[in-house]
């Protein structure tokens, strides 16, 4: 060490422990030695690396993309996720007005197809099956969540703050009648909506086993559904190892992120909103 | 769906029991209320304040009514009358064993806690005597806005001394002007048959004291229920977020026992859910 400490040694000459320099030197010395008896010093060398100012450019450009970042930009996964849902959305869309095309043309399109995505057109489409492994998933975490608690406060209190992302959920009353009777797993919970996979053709219409129903083409594709959580009441089933047990969500307190629902403290308020 | 909140269980206290003559009698005026018309009937246990609270808490037992299953829903409601607004920690041991909880403030005092401080459905100023201070439409109309509703009992305007009903009247007609028509509850609270009327008798008379004709309707259907609704949340849901649910609807007390809190009746064996499976 060739540096001399100076300000360290000016303090250290005021002090009454040392009476000579030499002490202090010697002090010094063994302070800022890489052998001496304070070792938590870290000593850096200079090594033979690119210092050109093209490195140095590109240091500076990855602090700065947070900042600089686009929020459209496609590399974000808030977006990615967002064009995916959007883009299954218009695909519906796009899809049911083709359909309605070519029915024109051709009425039994569909009479003897079993199942929708054996056409061309329907490939891409959103597939309930493959979310079910989802569900699965979620329902071993439930089990783990409620164990074998008989009490209900218990019970509602622990599904009220776990998560509902792969939960099977059913609309069971909604003032938006046209969602009423969807059933679906939750892909994604947002604060306002439920991004649910609903299943093709299979709806609240199966339960009126007496006539054949007829499904529209939308419930035939089935595929994304966005569905609000105001004013809307949803159920939810649980299947316990003897028994299984109903619950319902009700939509209208459940308006906040679920990762704030985790850690929230639920207040009751004036029932105005929610209906009977 | 028409309410009546308040059919007054024949206990005092929870010394005396009630006697077979006395269930008749309740059962005579239930038949009565179901005559005219009226469907979600709860059934009102009075309480003083200061009274040592049992282990159960709730006298009234539903399943003696099992004549009435499927011809009114009925309902268990206890009134703790509050004179000491400084001691009401007995609500929450009555908060989970009664559908509807309501309280009676005697004091000014008791009133404003009985709003601020405490989670009841329903606030029964008694009407046949002075109110125990002028009704400010500040204090009435927050309980309003939390979800509190107020009370006015038809019994003290029907047979009657006429000293009493124009007390009671003019007492309806502050608590009007204070609420400013809104979070009304009209109910029954008859001690025998004699006195039971149809609502829209009632809902006329209301109309007569100031209230208009839509909420003369709403003090008998949808206020009521709105009450009954939060009253049933606090046992059936967690802070109204998610209820447990495997009977008819939110307010629907069918499956409870004695035991509100226990969740068996609620499960469905897993058989059943197969049967219905295998005829789809």
């Amino acid at each position: 060490m060739d540096r001399k400490h100076t300000v360290e040694h000016l303090l250290l000459s005021r002090s009454s422990k040392f009476h000579d320099d030499g002490e202090i030197s010697k002090l010094l010395e063994s302070r800022y030695s890489l052998t001496g008896s304070q070792k938590n010093y870290l000593s850096l060398k200079a090594t033979e690396g690119t210092h050109g100012a093209k490195h140095h450019k590109s240091i500076m450009t990855a602090i700065q993309l947070p900042g600089r970042q686009n929020r459209f930009s496609p590399t974000k996964t808030k977006n990615e996720f967002k064009s995916f849902i959007t883009d299954n959305l218009k695909l519906q869309d796009r899809l049911t007005r083709q359909l309605r095309l070519k029915l024109k043309k051709d009425p039994n399109l569909l009479n003897n197809l079993n199942d929708i995505t054996e056409l061309r057109i329907c490939k891409n489409l959103i597939r309930y099956e493959d979310y079910i492994e989802l569900n699965k998933l979620w329902k071993g975490y439930m089990l783990e969540i409620l164990g074998t608690t008989n009490h209900i406060p218990t019970m509602v209190s622990k599904l009220s703050s776990s998560e509902l992302i792969g939960s099977e959920l059913e609309v069971i009353q909604s003032r938006c009648i046209n969602n009423t009777g969807t059933k679906g797993i939750v892909l994604w919970e947002s604060q306002h909506n439920f991004v649910m996979v609903v299943p093709r053709q299979a709806n609240w219409k199966n339960d009126i086993s007496a006539v054949k129903p007829e499904f529209t083409l939308k419930e035939r594709i089935g595929g994304l559904r966005v569905i609000s959580k105001r004013n809307t009441k949803f159920r939810l089933q649980l299947e316990a190892q003897e028994s299984s047990i109903t619950f319902d969500v009700i939509g209208n307190r459940l308006l906040i992120r679920s990762t704030d629902r985790a850690t929230r403290r639920f207040k009751n308020h004036s029932v105005k909103d929610i209906d009977v | 769906m028409i309410c009546d909140v308040n059919v007054l269980w024949p206990q005092e206290d929870y010394g005396s029991s009630v006697t077979a003559s006395q269930l008749s009698e309740v059962k005579n005026r239930l038949a009565v209320l179901e005559e005219l018309g009226y469907t979600h009937v709860a059934l009102n246990f009075r309480i003083r304040q200061g009274q040592r609270l049992p282990a159960q808490v709730n006298p009234i037992d539903l399943s003696s009514f099992a004549e009435f299953k499927d011809r009114l829903k009925l309902f268990s409601r206890v009134t703790l009358i509050v004179e000491d607004a400084s001691q009401m920690q007995t609500v929450a041991k009555l908060q989970n064993a009664f559908d509807l909880v309501a309280v009676e403030p005697r004091t000014e005092k008791a009133l404003t806690s009985c709003i601020v401080n405490m989670e009841v459905d329903l606030i029964s100023l008694d009407m046949a005597n002075r109110l125990p201070c002028y009704l400010k439409h500040k204090t009435i109309c927050s309980a309003t806005e939390k979800g509190v509703y107020f009370e006015i009992k038809y019994s003290d305007l029907v047979d009657t001394s006429s000293s009493t009903r124009a007390t009671a009247i003019s007492n309806i007609k502050q608590l009007f002007r204070a609420s400013r028509l809104r979070g009304l509850v009209c109910s029954s609270g008859a001690k025998s048959a004699r006195c039971l009327r149809n609502y829209s008798d009632v809902a006329n008379m209301l109309v007569l004291l100031g209230l208009d004709h839509n909420r003369s309707q709403q003090v008998f259907k949808d206020w009521p229920l709105k009450a009954l609704l939060a009253g049933r949340l606090r046992i059936k849901s967690y802070k109204q977020v998610v209820a447990i649910s495997g009977d008819e609807n939110l307010i629907d007390n069918s499956l409870e026992g004695k035991n509100k809190q226990d969740a068996t009746p609620y499960r469905h064996p897993k058989r059943r859910k197969e049967d219905k499976l295998s005829s789809m």
